[in-house]
């Protein structure tokens, strides 16, 4: 505020009510990840910057020449074949769904297929995502002010169901998380990957442009999304601010897509982005940065009469690009737009002057510098601190027979079936799904990741994941964070994509950034987030943060637990050569690949049996790059028949979903298991040591398989029966699990077939 | 003239919005719901043939039916049963208006605005008080819906008024740090 109070002393007028709007919009924590990017004292010493420091270094370093546009546009872009390039994008959406779950998933998924169709010169959507973190459904009450986790649930999934399948995009991946503290915050996660031309990859308006915003009308819909998104909620949140709720239209948005696609192949405008949060001011603000711009807000298409002009230009109504288009290149852009019934109009011009000016029926109401608008925000140094919690090391129990354990385990909210979520969207449409998100003998097992072939034509696919751990996050962030980039990139490579070609996002859901053990979590976090893409290889494209997710209730403020998802973007060279995860054919054996260690801090394990505390599981930055090398190079050489990653649940968990998934059963024998300081059963059942896949090898390729993976820590454990029963034979005291394969499934698939 | 034509579908045909809203019910659970009869409101506002409206574009011939009353009549609510009724709120969003209006253009009607919404007849239950807040939980979400209890009167459906230009500028070079513009 003083800042601005100086800025028009300085000028020696008055701000208008249009200009201080724009300036809470553009520098909200939403648009301008105010904290992220600040200079923080962690600890004492100051890191500069910290996003540029951690997240943006590592994908400097690692300069990948694969990297065609990383944290620039609204997407990041990378290669995908000769012709095309990919780009992906997840977003959070996670206040408006708080309110009205079903309108706030909704726009969510609308909200990042913009993003997509407005990066580069405008990218076709081909596949999305989507993650959400809720309170437990079975909850017996939820504090005032909330919506019951369970209808929450039906409302984001009807939301992200109604917008996707109407829009003919496949919704492929995605996981739900849940933990108590998310029951007034639930976290929305929605991500949109496009393709386009390589030629279609840039974009830079230019002076004399005129600015064209297409698509839907302008209401009310949403004023201050983008303030209330960066905002804490409260018990009265659900009654005062529904103006932030905005419902979208999928048929609009389709039409937008099909007539923005023409117009970029036909070349007629030089540059595009979304009208998201902020609306026009954000649009126009950004893309006219270097220019300045004139709008005249009479102009604008409106849905009804009343809006002000501060309205008109914040105002987040959906399905809105904005468009930058040569003078002589406007009647046909117009006539493109009006054969498709999408409305299209020009509203001002891109300058040249560096001012941001804005009028009304001829009357200026705003004249902002561009350099104060984007520049002028003070960055205030933030205060982080950190020490290293203090957890117990219980010693997990030992058990004659671990088969209540496991089946809790597999009916537990984030491990059980999600059949209920995927089957109501259309993961087929477009025709280029190559592995579904629902795989095996029935078509309902888990599958690790999500392939695409975008092009028809070819072979050539993208394989989705994503990996998140809220729970370690308690005990570690640092290893949180770790744990979900090997996590996610685990899963792609599960499937058959290349690590060597994956790229991946960070998405931070965090509490309140002002206070210093919150923030210090998340310095941990982004620190992880430097070590891992270095000692993987991997870098960062895109990213998105959403802070102050908390909740205050009966005097008390319930922070949502430290939330990163990474999402996983990985080239597969050829479709034909990817895996699923289920069993596929009685006497094949069965490997386990990576070490166990003693590692049952945050797992399921430790959750179902009530215990508190343990050794968080823990990234091995020279090891993990290794396995996934080995794997991916067994994957492409034809030498796997089935591959799952080991995550929630350990071994045992993931031994069980391979074999109910291909209506097959397992013995194991697990005396060959690599293990690395491990005693017990339970440990080495359930231990979520990360960087570790289950693969089952035909007896023909076993040598080739061995030797294949030679370097890393790898053993036989098994072999494929057909008795439909899961028998494991621990390391020296005999059977220690018995279990039908149809009392797994119905344990997995009991909670959520709703 | 504003029109009102509530849709229900045939019961042969399996009504799955009416088993929705009182599975919906039940799941809460609100008790003594003994059954739900869930029907699709439009309101269209202009000089147009409703029953025509109704017949040839909103309700399907062969698995639904229709009543088409002037708005200010709608259909009774049977005896011993509730009408629970849910609205956008004026402003919000809402797809299928924009599609109504463009398919009655396409018909070489013109209706200046239409607004839809779900009246949810309801057998059995709690008293008037607890339905009505059950309803504001499953039925609609009072963020962006106006749930009533009953009919929803309404006399008229355009939305918004003129709004006069005035340049606001807001006093704040002269502000301390303890005062805030009004």
């Amino acid at each position: 505020m003083k800042a601005i109070q100086a800025h028009f002393r300085k000028l020696d007028r008055e701000p208008t009510d249009v200009e201080l709007e724009t300036l809470a919009q553009t520098w909200s924590e939403h648009c301008k990840h105010k904290t992220l990017t600040s200079d923080v004292v962690f600890n004492g010493t100051t890191i500069p910057n910290l996003l540029k420091s951690t997240v943006f270094r590592a994908t400097e370093e690692l300069a990948r020449p694969w990297c065609v546009s990383v944290f620039k546009d609204n997407a990041g872009i990378v290669e995908f074949d000769e012709k095309f390039n990919v780009c992906f994008k997840v977003e959070t959406h996670n206040h408006p769904s708080a309110i009205d779950p079903y309108g706030g998933a909704n726009t969510g998924l609308g909200g990042v297929i913009r993003d997509v169709l407005g990066c580069g010169l405008g990218a076709r959507p081909v596949g999305s995502t989507d993650v959400f973190c809720v309170g437990p459904p079975d909850a017996a009450s939820t504090p005032p002010g909330t919506i019951h986790p369970r209808r929450l649930l039906k409302g984001l999934v009807a939301g992200v169901r109604d917008y996707g399948n109407r829009i003919g995009l496949p919704t492929v991946n995605g996981a739900v998380f849940v933990d108590e503290r998310y029951i007034g915050n639930p976290l929305v996660y929605c991500g949109t990957v496009g393709i386009l031309p390589r030629e279609k990859s840039f974009k830079a308006a230019r002076k004399g442009d005129r600015v064209v915003v297409v698509g839907g009308r302008t209401g009310r819909d949403g004023i201050h999304g983008a303030t209330f998104s960066s905002a804490e909620l409260h018990e009265k949140s659900e009654a005062v601010s529904s103006g932030a709720v905005q419902i979208g239209n999928a048929i609009v948005e389709k039409k937008v897509i099909d007539t923005v696609l023409q117009a970029r192949d036909l070349g007629l405008y030089d540059a595009i982005t979304d009208c998201g949060a902020g609306g026009l001011s954000s649009a126009v603000g950004e893309m006219g940065e270097e220019l300045g711009a004139e709008v005249d807000l009479e102009k604008v298409p409106l849905k009804y009469e009343g809006l002000t002009c501060a309205e008109i230009w914040i105002s987040e109504a959906q399905e809105r690009m904005v468009l930058s288009v040569p003078p002589e290149h406007v009647d046909r852009l117009l006539k493109v737009f009006a054969a498709e019934d999408v409305e299209a109009t020009v509203i001002g011009t891109f300058t040249g002057t560096g001012d941001l000016v804005l009028r009304y029926s001829g009357h200026e109401v705003s004249r902002l510098g561009m350099e104060f608008l984007h520049h002028g925000l003070p960055r205030e140094p933030r205060v982080a601190t950190w020490a290293e919690p203090k957890v117990s090391d219980p010693r997990p129990p030992e058990k004659k027979d671990y088969r209540e354990d496991l089946l809790k385990i597999l009916g537990s909210w984030n491990v059980c079936s999600k059949e209920w979520i995927i089957r109501q969207y259309d993961h087929e449409v477009q025709g280029g799904s190559a592995v579904k998100p629902l795989t095996g003998a029935g078509d309902d097992g888990p599958s690790d990741a999500a392939v695409l072939r975008p092009i028809l034509g070819s072979h050539r696919g993208l394989a989705l994941g994503c990996g998140m751990n809220p729970r370690y996050g308690d005990l570690d962030p640092y290893q949180m964070a770790a744990n979900a980039i090997d996590e996610a990139l685990r899963n792609v490579v599960a499937v058959g994509a290349d690590p060597t070609r994956t790229a991946i996002l960070d998405n931070f859901s965090w509490g309140n950034p002002n206070d210093p053990e919150t923030l210090g979590a998340l310095v941990r976090a982004a620190q992880a987030c430097y070590d891992m893409a270095k000692a993987y290889g991997t870098p960062f494209i895109s990213g998105k943060d959403s802070l102050n997710n908390e909740f205050r209730t009966g005097g008390k403020t319930v922070r949502v637990p430290h939330s990163l998802l990474i999402s996983a973007l990985g080239i597969v060279h050829d479709a034909r050569r990817c895996v699923t995860m289920d069993l596929k054919e009685p006497g094949n054996f069965v490997w386990l690949v990576g070490p166990t260690r003693m590692e049952l801090g945050g797992s399921h394990f430790m959750l179902v049996n009530g215990l508190a505390g343990g050794k968080v599981p823990t990234v091995d930055p020279a090891m993990g790059p290794k396995i996934l090398s080995v794997v991916a190079r067994a994957i492409s050489e034809g030498l796997v028949r089935a591959c799952h990653d080991l995550s929630e649940g350990g071994l045992a968990v993931a031994a069980a979903e391979m074999a109910f998934a291909g209506g097959l059963g397992l013995n194991m024998f697990l005396e060959q298991a690599p293990v690395k300081l491990l005693t017990g059963e339970s440990a080495l059942l359930f231990s979520e040591t990360p960087s570790r896949f289950l693969v089952e090898v035909r007896e023909r390729d076993f040598g080739k398989f061995e030797r294949a993976t030679e370097g890393v820590p790898r053993g036989c454990v098994g072999q494929v029966t057909a008795t439909g029963r899961l028998e494991l034979v621990g390391r020296g005291r005999g059977k220690v699990l018995d279990v039908s394969i149809a009392e797994l499934k119905e344990a997995w698939r009991k909670p959520l077939a709703w | 003239m504003l029109w009102r034509i509530d849709i229900s579908c045939r019961p042969e045909f399996g009504d799955a919005p009416s088993a929705s809203a009182l599975a919906a019910l039940r799941d809460l659970p609100v008790e003594g719901v003994e059954r739900v009869q869930t029907s699709t409101v439009y309101l269209l506002e202009g000089d147009l043939p409703a029953e025509r409206v109704a017949r040839e574009i909103l309700a399907d011939p062969i698995s639904e039916t229709f009543v088409a009353t002037p708005a200010t009549q709608p259909p009774p609510v049977p005896a011993g049963a509730r009408a629970v009724t849910v609205f956008k709120r004026p402003g919000v969003m809402d797809p299928v208006e924009a599609s109504a209006r463009k398919a009655i253009a396409d018909l070489g009607f013109s209706a200046s605005a239409v607004r839809t919404g779900l009246r949810h007849v309801i057998y059995g239950g709690p008293d008037d008080a607890a339905l009505r807040a059950a309803a504001a939980k499953v039925l609609g979400n009072e963020a962006i819906d106006e749930i009533t209890l009953g009919e929803r009167p309404f006399e008229r459906l355009a939305l918004g008024t003129p709004w006069t230009f005035r340049r606001i500028e807001v006093p704040m070079r002269g502000l301390d740090d303890g005062a805030s513009p009004s």
